[in-house]
């Protein structure tokens, strides 16, 4: 009985924590509101969910070729790629470089410099110092786009804050610190965020792809629009006269004006609170990998604390913040049933020996629901984008951490989008989205110069 | 949020003492401070000790240190339970194994310094020679004033003192002029078991290169930016420099503080291995920057998590080197595992006294450089304790028990 009232009784701490569907339809509902008000020239500086212009109007369509560059900035390493393209055959070499701390919370003139650096390095080791290489440069930021070579950082997360970067176009001081190294020769042709890339390497095997999400360090997501819908594109920088246009919604700012209160619990109202960016992306604080391992950690401290966990005595490895890492809400969630290896692995981790099944099973409970949850609000998300367009068929290309390495992420997303909308969709991890992706629409930009 | 620290006030330094009587000189020693530092517990608290202790009587055949500089480790605590535990193979667990009840960590939780190896066990001291013993020649070789380090054989006390006894002068090695006696202190542990360690390593590479035939390389991933890892970084630069173009060495960093200190060496790889990153993500981030498997890992996290990276790291047939104490703890888990795929784990013992020898001269001759370290008064034990279990201080920290060598 005390193990059936235990049970009982976690499920209904984490009752805030399961939504509806009636919750993620109204979701949705405010969801299609914000991307309209983003798409609208009249609404679009109040929206919170700006839907970018990406000013890129093609998909891959199997006719490129050459060597083409890829700079892939989203997070504490970045990536350079040189990828050779001949119709349908690809190759690709790479080389991962990281940032330091240090140059994360610098001068954005260091942070350049440092990539333009590794990016020499990179093309000297190949021998192409004398080749102009075309390059596309996936920057996984917040980014006001005003044209396929100039974008504008509206602001930093992920844990950057480079000073002199904000408001300022990503792409000259690129080339800025290209300039001033004046040995190699790199000819930027297009900026984006991940997710378009996401989309354009997923495009180049499905041509259906038409919808490219990311759900990893932190989520986001781009489709394809009629450039009719499209009201706020800046013409100076070029003539845009093409059917359809990807939109990079920047869906994680979603409920910054109170849209998502009536969802929000208090661990995410903690989460808001402590993070570097109070009061913003706040569904993106509610799916990414970013937030996850530390959401799932308050709700166990404070089940711990409340008698429904390791008897009560919660220990000082579950009291640190930060120290619950996302991977361990994938690890515990991939021990097979009735197995505890991982989990007991992972609390071992933080302190807590001999913990029992019981215990076990509780705090797997809690890893599936946050994980869940973060499933159906991108579910909701991906509803909501395939309401819009109005097509069957689309192909999704997912990429991000959560998605790729979560043993149940992509089976909880195919089946609730399927009850949250009508349409027929596939979803597809895209591999390499975000450097293979940027050298596509290198290609493609390349194509039509 | 930091974590709530309860200190060990040290004991106060007894304030009355009874003046010394003539007839009773010989049996009543001064005092003097002693600091252990047993393995750290949960946010280390309870591993720093300071005590007051008699000064030891000068053995016969042996000599007194007057210690100047300890190296900050630990000693590890004898468990009761050493028994290997059975593993239960496990579908679908990442972390391969089932362990039920008992994790396969130390006794107490390990700190990122300790799975770093910024904290490691072993002992390290430098200082002077303040006494001989009255049976000591005159033409043994060592002089009172003389500048030593200490070999760390089985008979080492359990903390540092601020003198101490050895009882064969045979541990004791000299230390040129040119050696500072920090420097010195990091010799008898830290730099000597990272040379048994690339020791280890160097005969498996020679043999696998002679195996491959010319023009083959050989791929060496060091796990760690703590003390140890610096230490195997700058000594397997050495040792494998007339094979400059065939041996590949990588660093797993697990601060980006290590990341700058890597660079130093040109030929050195960095992949940084954060914490918060998937297991998937790592492995990939490093075959990256080690262009596929490699075949020599030497691994000084002290984790089944860090091993379980190292195997997934290293190809058919490679050898993950790592502390003997990790070792015998592990090795139960992952025995069979490495087995499957034909990997060995091979446990490290701390190096012989010949080579604490050699290293002294490649030191001093700067021939291998030393890492970064920091001196501290031996009072502020606990508190480098701390940073060291939060991996906090740059390359090895060093407790001075007197102002000037």
């Amino acid at each position: 009985m005390a193990v059936n009232g235990s049970k009982r009784n976690i499920r209904e701490a984490c009752k805030d924590l399961v939504l509806s569907d009636e919750q993620l339809k109204l979701v949705m509902q405010r969801l299609t509101e914000e991307i309209n008000k983003g798409l609208s020239k009249a609404t679009h500086d109040e929206a919170v969910v700006k839907c970018f212009t990406t000013y890129v109007q093609d998909l891959p369509n199997g006719t490129e070729k050459g060597k083409f560059l890829a700079l892939d900035l989203g997070g504490t390493n970045f990536r350079v790629l040189l990828i050779t393209l001949d119709g349908n055959n690809f190759d690709m070499k790479s080389k991962i470089y990281a940032i330091p701390q240090s140059l994360m919370l610098g001068t954005g003139k260091q942070l350049f410099d440092h990539i333009a650096q590794c990016l020499a390095l990179f093309i000297t080791d190949l021998g192409l110092d004398d080749v102009i290489l075309p390059l596309g440069f996936t920057f996984s930021f917040p980014l006001t786009q005003l044209g396929l070579t100039k974008g504008k950082l509206v602001r930093w997360t992920k844990g950057f804050n480079c000073s002199g970067v904000v408001g300022e176009d990503v792409v000259a001081l690129l080339e800025e610190a290209i300039a001033r190294r004046n040995d190699v020769k790199i000819d930027v042709c297009a900026i984006l965020n991940d997710t378009t890339g996401t989309l354009m390497s997923c495009a180049w095997k499905n041509r259906n792809c038409r919808i490219g999400l990311i759900v990893g360090t932190g989520s986001n997501a781009c489709y394809v629009e009629k450039t009719s819908n499209v009201q706020c594109v800046n013409h100076e920088s070029g003539n845009y006269d093409k059917p359809n246009m990807l939109i990079n919604t920047e869906w994680g700012a979603f409920g910054e004006g109170g849209v998502l209160d009536f969802i929000l619990t208090e661990y995410d109202h903690d989460i808001d609170n402590n993070s570097i960016n109070p009061r913003r992306q706040i569904f993106e604080k509610m799916i990414s990998g970013m937030y996850m391992g530390e959401l799932t950690r308050l709700v166990l401290e404070k089940l711990a604390t409340d008698g429904l966990l390791f008897g009560g005595k919660c220990p000082n490895g579950l009291r640190q913040r930060g120290k619950f890492f996302t991977k361990y809400v994938s690890e515990i969630e991939s021990d097979a049933k009735g197995k505890y290896g991982n989990c007991r692995q992972v609390l071992a981790e933080l302190g807590i020996r001999n913990a029992v099944d019981q215990d076990c099973e509780n705090v797997r409970y809690v890893c599936s629901v946050v994980s869940r949850r973060a499933a159906h609000l991108s579910s909701a998300g991906i509803a909501t984008l395939l309401n819009k367009m109005g097509e069957d068929n689309v192909t999704v290309g997912i990429d991000g951490s959560v998605y790729r390495f979560h043993p149940h992420f992509h089976d909880l997303m195919t089946e609730k989008i399927g009850h949250l909308q009508s349409h027929k969709f596939d979803l597809m991890l895209s591999e390499d989205g975000s450097g293979r992706g940027a050298a596509l629409v290198a290609a493609v930009a390349s194509r039509d110069r | 949020m930091p974590v709530e620290l309860v200190p060990v006030t040290p004991l106060a330094h007894c304030a009355a003492r009874e003046p010394l009587r003539e007839p009773q000189p010989r049996k009543m020693n001064k005092l003097c401070r002693q600091v252990s530092i047993e393995s750290p517990g949960l946010a280390g608290r309870d591993c720093v000790f300071s005590f007051d202790i008699p000064v030891p009587d000068v053995p016969a055949n042996g000599a007194r240190i007057r210690v100047v500089c300890a190296g900050a480790c630990y000693r590890p605590r004898r468990s009761p339970s050493q028994t290997s535990l059975t593993s239960v193979s496990s579908t679908g667990s990442l972390l391969s194994q089932d362990v039920s009840q008992e994790g396969d960590l130390p006794v107490n939780l390990p700190h990122y310094g300790v799975r770093d190896a910024a904290l490691f066990p072993g002992y390290e001291v430098a200082g002077t020679v303040e006494s001989l013993g009255s049976e000591i020649k005159e033409n043994c070789g060592y002089a009172v004033g003389d500048r030593v380090i200490l070999y760390p054989y089985d008979g080492v006390p359990n903390g540092y003192a601020e003198y101490m006894v050895v009882h064969d002068l045979k541990y004791l090695i000299k230390i040129p002029d040119s050696m500072e006696l920090s420097v010195a202190a990091m010799l008898p542990t830290g730099a000597l078991l990272a040379m048994n360690t690339v020791f280890a390593a160097h005969e498996h590479v020679q043999a696998l290169l002679a195996e491959r035939g010319d023009n083959s390389v050989c791929k060496i991933l060091i796990v760690g930016t703590g003390g140890l890892a610096l230490w195997a970084m700058r000594i397997a630069a050495y040792h494998f420099s007339n094979m400059k173009n065939r041996v590949t060495i990588t660093i797993a960093s697990l601060k980006d503080d290590g990341l700058m200190m890597a660079k130093e060496f040109k030929r050195v790889n960095v992949v940084q291995w954060n914490e918060d990153l998937y297991e998937k993500q790592l492995i990939e981030r490093t075959m990256d920057a080690c262009q596929g498997l490699v075949d020599v890992v030497i691994d000084f996290g002290t984790t089944s998590r860090s091993l379980h990276r190292s195997l997934q790291c290293l190809g058919k047939g490679g050898v993950v080197f790592v502390i003997r104490e990790v070792a015998d703890r592990l090795l139960p888990k992952f025995s069979r595992r490495a087995e499957e795929r034909q990997q060995s784990i091979k446990p490290v013992d701390p190096g012989s006294l010949q080579q604490l020898e050699e290293l002294v001269q490649l030191v001093a001759s700067g021939q291998i450089e030393p890492p970064p370290h920091t001196v501290y008064p031996a009072e502020e034990a606990f508190d480098v304790v701390q940073k060291l279990c939060h991996s906090e201080i740059q390359g090895r920290a060093i407790l001075r028990f007197y102002p000037t060598d």
